[in-house]
């Protein structure tokens, strides 16, 4: 009996443990994930401009390896917001970065090569938890 | 739904050809629900405001799925369960400023924005109080405000709700850059 009774209390407290580990889990981090798609963030808006709803089915919430030259790089609160350069203002890529991103050494015109995972498009591709593969 | 953003982003920019068009791409919203049992919160620093002067019509779009928690689980319960962001990927905020501001002169202008939300799936009559900043030219904004979940058909299970707030706090602001 008591045999059993501490068989079912080492089940609840391990269904207890993985609860609380999963109630605390932070979001995943982008380093560890695969890219769904490597793409150059020229391609990457042209399938935008050719169909913007196709590329949002297609990319939404996957994780894309993008290539492209920074038109914009700036910390905002906690975390690094990045525009691709774009020769439209009303698009462009946006990327949020990981707070444990440091593009301080990132400037205009740089080369990036980064992965991060698409959201949607509003004014541009949006994409979110960021991570630099490159530098 | 879809296609509103882009109407009404074209609604805004193309009417009135002298007037003075502002944008950004990085504005940020957050916001944050303070219940008994613990205060949730998330951030969006990807939302798109446009703001035209001359007129005082004001929009503002956010991604849902671009909110940033620092829980895994909420995430995925606020994008699958509350605001059902597959359906409803964007918030839609389209208004005007209910008075007149004197864009050429730095200050700091309390004003209200009066529009429409649209979000979940349903779209409310709102009234938020708004801070215009006018420095050297550059225009930003801030505003903090309240919404029922329930107006936006959000209902909040009474499992938990000692976790979930049923009045939510938003926090928006934007710096915006000329066209």
């Amino acid at each position: 009996m008591k045999k059993i009774l501490g068989i079912v209390f080492l089940l609840i407290l391990a269904v207890v443990a993985y609860g609380v580990f999963k109630y605390y889990q932070p979001p995943a981090d982008t380093a560890n994930k695969n890219a769904d798609y490597t793409v150059d963030a020229d391609a990457f808006l042209v399938e935008f401009s050719s169909d913007e709803t196709k590329a949002n089915t297609k990319y939404m919430d996957q994780i894309v390896e993008l290539h492209g030259k920074i038109q914009s790089v700036e910390k905002q609160g906690e975390t690094y917001l990045v525009q691709l350069s774009s020769e439209n203002p009303m698009s462009g890529i946006a990327i949020e970065f990981q707070p444990d991103q440091d593009l301080s050494q990132y400037s205009a015109k740089d080369d990036i090569a980064l992965r991060a995972r698409y959201t949607g498009y509003l004014m541009g591709a949006a994409l979110v938890e960021g991570v630099i593969i490159n530098k | 739904m879809k296609y509103l953003f882009t109407a009404a982003f074209s609604l805004v920019f193309l009417s009135g050809a002298f007037a003075q068009k502002f944008y950004t791409k990085q504005a940020s919203i957050k916001f944050e629900s303070e219940a008994p049992m613990e205060t949730i919160s998330a951030i969006n620093q990807q939302a798109v405001s446009v703001l035209d002067s001359e007129t005082g019509e004001m929009q503002w779009s956010a991604l849902v799925k671009s909110f940033r928690f620092d829980k895994a689980l909420m995430q995925e319960h606020f994008n699958e369960n509350y605001l059902e962001s597959d359906d409803y990927p964007k918030a839609i905020f389209t208004g005007r400023l209910a008075e007149n501001i004197s864009w050429q002169t730095d200050g700091q202008y309390e004003v209200l924005v009066r529009g429409t939300l649209d979000m979940h799936g349903e779209q409310n009559e709102v009234e938020i109080p708004a801070t215009i900043y006018v420095r050297d030219g550059v225009i930003s904004a801030s505003s903090a405000f309240a919404v029922q979940v329930a107006d936006y058909g959000i209902k909040i299970p009474k499992v938990v709700k000692d976790n979930v707030s049923e009045q939510v706090k938003i926090y928006v602001q934007a710096q915006y850059q000329a066209l």
